[in-house]
C-alpha cells in the first residue's frame, strides 16, 4: 500500500472548504441578498442603498465584479488540489508541478488586481443609474490589497526552487 | 571528452562478468554499461572505490585522460 502523508489528505480538506468559501458566498450574496444578510454584510452594497434598488443589470454586473476575484482565487486552489495530487503520487520535482506553481502565481496575482479594482468597478456600478453628479469612482488602496501579494511571490519563487531542483535532480541522475 | 572509461578492458583482463560487478558495486547494469560507454557525466567516489576494490587496479586503470588536441592551442 502506497504512503500517503497525512498532512496532504488535511490540505486537501483545507482546500475543499476554502473552494466552497471562496464561490459560494458570493453567489447566494448576490442570488438572495435577505437571507444572506442573516449572516453577513456587504458594508459597500448597503452604503449605496442595498440591493432592492438596483436593477437586474447591476445584478448582474455586480456579481461578476464579486466572482472575478473569486474565480481566480478557485483556480488557484483547484491548482494546488492538482500539486497535491502530484505530490501524493512521489512526483515533487517535474515539470507539472512547476507550471501548476507558476499557474499558482498567476492566480494569486489576477486575484490581488481583481480584488482591487473590484471595489472601484463596483461602486462604478452601484452609482450608474444615479443621477449626474452622483455617480462615483473611487480607487483605494490598503495592506489587505499589497498583502495578497505575498502568496503570488511565494508561489514563483517555489517554482523557481522545483526547476533548479528538476535540474540537480536530472545532473544527479547523469552520476553513477 | 577528454576522460574515457577503459572498464571494459578492465572487465575483459580480469574476466569479470559487467553483471557481477554491477550487483557488488550496487548499481544497475544499465548504469554501468553507461559508465563503460562514457555516457555518464560523473563517476561517485565510492562507486569507484568498490569497481576498484573488486577488480583490485587503481583509478588510474579505469580512467584515463587524452587532451584534446584542439584544447592544446
Amino acid at each position: 500500500m502506497q504512503h500517503r502523508p497525512n498532512s496532504l489528505t488535511v490540505l486537501k480538506w483545507v482546500i475543499y472548504v476554502s473552494f466552497l468559501g471562496a464561490i459560494v458566498p458570493v453567489i447566494w450574496k448576490w442570488v438572495d441578498p435577505s437571507s444572506f444578510s442573516v449572516f453577513s454584510k456587504d458594508d459597500i452594497v448597503e452604503a449605496y442603498g442595498g440591493y432592492a434598488r438596483l436593477a437586474l443589470w447591476q445584478r448582474f454586473a455586480g456579481f461578476s465584479v464579486n466572482a472575478l476575484p473569486q474565480a481566480c482565487l478557485a483556480y488557484a486552489l483547484y491548482c494546488l488540489w492538482r500539486l497535491i495530487q502530484q505530490l501524493e503520487a512521489g512526483d515533487w520535482f517535474g515539470q507539472k508541478n512547476e507550471s501548476y506553481w507558476r499557474a499558482i502565481g498567476q492566480a494569486m496575482l489576477w486575484y490581488v488586481v481583481t480584488n482591487w479594482l473590484g471595489e472601484t468597478l463596483l461602486i462604478l456600478v452601484l452609482t450608474a443609474t444615479n443621477g449626474p453628479g452622483h455617480r462615483e469612482l473611487t480607487v483605494s488602496i490598503s495592506n489587505y490589497d499589497v498583502l495578497g501579494l505575498i502568496p503570488a511571490l511565494m508561489a514563483f519563487v517555489i517554482a523557481r526552487i522545483v526547476s533548479l531542483a528538476r535540474a540537480q535532480r536530472d545532473e544527479l541522475n547523469e552520476i553513477v | 571528452m577528454p576522460i574515457t572509461v577503459k572498464l571494459d578492458v578492465m572487465l575483459a583482463e580480469r574476466k569479470v562478468k559487467s553483471k557481477d560487478l554491477a550487483q557488488h558495486i550496487g548499481i544497475t547494469e544499465a548504469n554501468l554499461s553507461l559508465l563503460k560507454s562514457g555516457k555518464v557525466k560523473g563517476v561517485r567516489f565510492a562507486t569507484l572505490e568498490a569497481i576498484c576494490d573488486y577488480l583490485e587496479c587503481q583509478p588510474g586503470d579505469i580512467l584515463k585522460y587524452e587532451p584534446d588536441e584542439t584544447d592544446q592551442g
